[in-house]
């Protein structure tokens, strides 16, 4: 039979090991070229040098070209590239100014000027002025451009008055103290050449003052962008930033495949690689010519109970979930130890970072709870998952709450399903994240019930709480509004939901020769232009 | 057969909880306290591939049952009535088949929601256009033979001459065919849970081992190596069972065989 196949000239096998070759020759060829990059002769080392182009691997796409719609990860890191708002939180959340020179507050915080960078260009060229900052804070309010902030800046009733050409006023009505984290929301108020929108008044093409310009968006494939020639900030030869002429920003959803795709040198830079092989590299090193960052910023996950239904609208019930969850042990399984333990959304170098002891896990108290509850013979609950974003920690969920008889069974979800799911309220436990923030207003005002994310705390509900939201929002003094948010923290925590368990660790892995990079936000240019892509050069 | 009788037993052979984690233990290599090593939640990693034995060999087992079933009553009754009842169910099964296969139970598992349910019945439904167009092929040969004429004649309804007459002699071919498809079965749930789409933790599939073990598959490789070497043995296995029932049940090969035997005989 043997004898019969091979005589024929061209067997199956022949042709399957001939295709397999063929196919792991183009792979390997793919995978190692990359394109040429344009620099000038080496300089000195140390010393930025200009020209060249990066190619990127990061997790998530845009969700949308609009900066005013930022919702996912891919906005955060793509969309301040382009765009940047009047102020911006640093590394410590304090807010500073960055499109804005200077500002201050009037009549109690009513009223905010703001006196604006002097010469800073629009990508088209067009310097910006006052009309844009309130051409730009219209847009946002308008309810029908979808913008994030639309139902905040309608809440605080936000009114734009150019002042002159440089000098802008806003006036509020309530919302005082968290007014200017509200700007600082990374690109969701950011300030946009009104050339950005076609004539249906759909942004097609961003126009902003960040250091790229937009080139061309494939949606799910990648995102290209060049220097912005008139950027405003200027680097260390006393010439505008970025040092690079070009990125090229790829979509490549698997962390392995990234991390391969760099070691491979199909890419200058990655972020979010296996956190499996950042703590390898920790312990050990990095491979050879690869470098890589590890940070924090306020970026948390947290396990919302449903409390309008059973069996989580027992509070004890909740108090028994809080008693089980070991935040070490699921930072160990699910980060491999490279988070960050704590109890509050905010990262603990934060100025809101509240001195409250973490509840030790106790399993007797937890089934305590149970049995005091009527539980104790364990119960099915459902546990909602954004998949598989959140797969792990959902196991993790699922093996500690089996040590009180619950049982879990996860219900998995794509983005879209996950978030139309919460505000049904028809679910039980959702794990889930959040980041982005400047000003405890963002996390806690989650628990009124008047706030758009109510849902992804599981409908919280404390007539206490929401007098001190309100009193936290429009307090300006940041110890007094600390004070204040102190309260709703330990509220919240002795009711059992949103129990807040890791801040996630951001990492970068790069080759050597991206060197001046660093980082403090998700960004891949903090959007206060202190850190970022845009002060990193090629020296190569 | 290792492999299903490993399935029976498997509760009584894992010397932990295969769902247990155990984060202080993470990522041990093997060793002789875990023979396997611990995967990245600290679950031992034999236990796991042991229990994921039983839920391939019942996703296999339950799918191909399913589809057996489903696909030669289609078949049978389809090749026996022939004529426009004939091409419709036909047209419709080769539109099924028209689909890839993992492309189809993807769909299907989307519409029907995770689990191992959910994931047999949707590998049974690719089944099921596969097994009626061989069931059909068979009848059609079968149904113009003599003793299905001796039959009418004497009188046997049409049902009668089907079940007792026509569908034991395409019996053999038919579970040789399962058998092939059984591996296939396997292949597919293990490809779904791969993509987080089969099997739900905490129940275990080596799909989902595999998965699991992407981000460490460099540095700790036995967390990969053992499920991937167990999917293996179990397809190369299921298939080789396959061939042997195929060289016992179908005469026509077994004539062949003799035939070649003989020839290359006459030839030395």
């Amino acid at each position: 039979m043997v004898s019969n196949a091979s005589s024929r000239g061209l067997s199956r096998r022949t042709l399957l090991k001939g295709l397999t070759t063929a196919g792991i020759g183009i792979g390997l060829s793919r995978g190692l070229e990359r394109p040429p990059v344009a620099a000038d002769a080496a300089p000195a080392p140390g010393v930025p040098r200009r020209g060249g182009s990066m190619n990127i691997g990061i997790e998530e796409d845009l969700t949308s070209i609009d900066p005013y719609k930022l919702n996912g990860n891919g906005d955060l890191l793509i969309q301040g590239l382009m765009s940047q708002p009047l102020v911006a939180g640093n590394a410590a959340d304090k807010i500073e100014p960055v499109l804005a020179e200077s500002y201050r507050s009037e009549s109690g915080g009513k009223a905010w000027i703001f006196n604006l960078r002097k010469g800073v260009k629009f990508h088209n060229g067009r310097e910006m002025t006052g009309d844009d900052v309130k051409w730009s804070f219209d847009r946002i309010r308008d309810r029908k451009n979808g913008a994030v902030l639309s139902s905040i800046f309608n809440i605080i009733d936000l009114r734009t008055t150019v002042v002159d050409r440089y000098t802008v006023r806003t006036d509020i009505v309530t919302g005082f103290g968290a007014f200017l984290s509200n700007l600082a929301q990374s690109t969701r108020a950011a300030i946009l050449a009104h050339e950005s929108v076609d004539a249906g008044g759909t942004v097609t093409k961003p126009i902003g003052t960040g250091p790229f310009q937009f080139v061309d968006w494939k949606p799910g494939v990648q995102f290209s962008a060049k220097r912005h020639d008139g950027y405003w900030q200027t680097g260390a030869d006393g010439k505008p930033l970025p040092y690079i002429d070009a990125l090229t920003v790829k979509i490549v959803s698997d962390p392995s495949a990234r991390l391969n795709a760099l070691l491979a040198g199909g890419l200058d830079f990655v972020t979010q690689p296996p956190v499996a092989a950042a703590r390898n590299w920790i312990d050990a090193k990095p491979p050879e010519g690869i470098e890589f960052r590890r940070w924090f910023y306020n970026y948390s996950d947290y396990l919302s109970l449903n409390t309008r239904r059973p069996p989580f609208s027992d509070v004890r019930v909740r108090q028994a979930v809080r008693a089980t969850i070991d935040r070490k042990a699921l930072n160990d399984a699910v980060y491999f130890g490279l988070g960050q333990v704590h109890n509050q959304p905010f990262k603990t170098s934060s100025f809101w970072y509240e001195n409250i002891p973490i509840a030790p896990v106790d399993l007797n108290k937890a089934k305590s709870l149970m049995q005091q509850a009527g539980l104790g013979k364990g119960i099915d609950v459902t546990l909602a998952v954004w998949s598989p974003v959140n797969d792990a920690r959902a196991e993790v969920y699922q093996a500690q709450l089996a040590q009180i008889g619950m049982r879990v069974k996860l219900d998995k979800h794509d983005p879209g399903s996950f978030f139309a799911l919460l505000p049904t309220y028809n679910w039980e436990m959702a794990t889930l994240e959040i980041g982005t923030l400047f000003h405890p207003d963002r996390p806690y005002g989650y628990l009124s019930k008047d706030n758009v994310g109510h849902p992804y705390v599981g409908g919280y509900d404390d007539p206490r709480v929401e007098t001190l939201l309100a009193q936290g929002r429009d307090e300006l003094d940041p110890a007094k509004a600390k004070a204040i948010y102190r309260q709703v923290v330990t509220d919240f925590m002795a009711v059992g939901t949103p129990e807040y368990h890791v801040n996630l660790p951001l990492i970068d892995a790069y080759h050597s020769y991206v060197q001046g990079f660093d980082a403090y936000g998700r960004d891949l240019v903090a959007i206060n232009g202190q850190m970022g892509l845009h002060k990193a050069w090629l020296a190569k | 057969m290792p492999i299903l009788a490993l399935a029976l037993i498997a509760p009584a052979v894992t010397p932990y909880n295969p769902q247990t984690m155990s984060i202080g233990e993470r990522l041990q290599p093997p060793s002789t306290r875990h023979l396997m090593g611990t995967d990245v939640f600290g679950r031992d990693v034999f236990s796991r591939v042991v229990a994921g034995d039983r839920v391939s060999v019942e996703v296999g087992g339950m799918s191909v049952l399913l589809g057996l079933v489903a696909g030669s009553l289609i078949g049978a009754v389809s090749g026996y009535t022939g004529g426009l009842f004939d091409d419709v169910l036909m047209r419709l099964m080769d539109s099924v088949l028209a689909f890839p296969a993992i492309l189809l139970a993807l769909v299907l598992v989307a519409i029907m929601g995770q689990g191992l349910i959910a994931v047999m019945t949707a590998v049974a439904a690719l089944r099921i256009p596969i097994f009626a167009r061989s069931v059909r092929g068979l009848v059609l040969a079968e149904r113009t033979r003599d003793y299905v004429d001796a039959a009418r004649c004497i009188g046997q309804r049409d049902g009668r001459i089907l079940t007792r007459h026509i569908l034991p002699n395409v019996l053999s071919p038919t579970i040789v065919l399962a058998t092939s498809y059984f591996a296939s079965g396997i292949v597919i749930e293990a490809s779904l849970s791969f993509l987080g789409l089969g099997v739900v933790p905490p129940d275990v599939s080596w799909g989902t081992m595999l998965n699991d073990s992407l981000q460490v598959m460099q540095i700790d490789p036995w967390t990969v190596l053992f499920p991937a070497v167990a999917l293996s043995i179990a397809v190369l296995g299921f298939n080789l069972l396959g061939d042997g029932l195929r060289d016992w049940l179908d005469p026509r090969l077994a004539i062949g065989l003799r035939s070649a035997g003989e020839r290359e005989q006459r030839s030395s």
